[in-house]
């Protein structure tokens, strides 16, 4: 989910071949990084992961610096846990 | 040598010749009235209708007068790396895009709040308003400065609206998918987890 505007995202994901849903948050500016509390007051969202179960409810936040990359190893063991694995 | 849109140059030299006669907003109004049909008679047109000395404004279009102005700006702006309509900047904090009303609150009444008024804040704004008003700049040092200006500053992380904690329900939204349609939040309820992956922009690194 990004802050940019569809056009923008369709060039990238293409690019991309991504087998997920990109979507945009670019109108209303960043409501829904708001909602989740991470939109900078520059008008972009920080790079942050959340993990929402079945019954909709939030079992994993990560929120972190731009320049990290974060890893898969915390989110598998998230949808592991979700699972009762 | 930027390039320019459409009939954005010449609406844009158009401007600055109305404003050479205390008419600028005047033709702004006008250009956005008469978009997108802006060819070069209709801009004599505009300006005739305002009441401008005519050899004067077609003079200014004709010699492109304020062509290297216009430039500065526009090398300016990239040198920002302003793109999106609006960018506001208060007190060197950079907003790009609409945002809601409180955000500008926020980041107005914090610089209000920051007194001194010779602090590097105090300075950045300054430059910042300098931004907004390359005219005055440009009146002021004759150039159209490089560099000159501190440019950005990280913004401060908003404060939590929400407060989002593991256990907490997950908001719901639904937002355009690049790939099409839109996707729903709520619509996984009971069937799927959703990892949910916020970039600040495209071509973020993955």
């Amino acid at each position: 989910m990004l802050e940019d505007n569809l056009p923008t995202l369709q060039a990238w994901s293409q690019g991309l071949n991504a087998s997920f849903p990109i979507l945009s948050d670019f109108w209303p500016h960043g409501e829904v990084a708001l909602l989740y509390d991470v939109l900078r007051s520059e008008g972009i969202a920080e790079r942050a992961l959340f993990i929402v179960d079945k019954e909709g409810v939030i079992r994993f936040i990560d929120i972190h610096d731009i320049n990290e990359d974060p890893g898969m190893n915390a989110i598998l063991k998230t949808l592991e846990e979700i699972e009762g694995k | 040598m930027r390039q320019y849109s459409g009939y954005s140059r010449d609406t844009a030299l158009a401007s600055y010749a109305a404003w050479d006669q205390g008419k600028f907003w005047e033709m702004h109004d006008l250009l956005y009235e008469n978009a997108p049909d802006l060819e070069r008679e209709v801009l004599d047109s505009l300006a005739l209708k305002l009441g401008l000395d005519m050899d004067r404004f077609r003079k200014a279009m004709d010699e492109k007068a304020h062509l290297d102005e216009l430039q500065g700006n526009l090398d300016r702006v990239h040198e920002l790396d302003i793109w999106s309509t609006p960018t506001v900047i208060i007190n060197g904090v950079m907003i790009k895009g609409v945002q809601p009303y409180e955000r500008y609150r926020e980041l107005i009444e914090e610089a209000l709040a920051s007194s001194s008024r010779s602090g590097p804040l105090h300075r950045i704004q300054d430059a910042a308003l300098r931004i907004l008003s390359p005219a005055e700049v440009f009146a002021e040092t004759g150039e159209f400065g490089r560099g000159r200006v501190p440019l950005w500053v990280q913004a401060p992380r908003l404060k939590p609206v929400n407060d989002l904690k593991v256990g907490d329900a997950a908001p719901d939204f639904t937002l355009p998918n690049a790939q099409g349609g839109e996707i729903t939040l709520s619509a996984f309820k009971g069937s799927k987890n959703v990892l949910i992956s916020f970039l600040p922009a495209a071509f973020t690194p993955t």
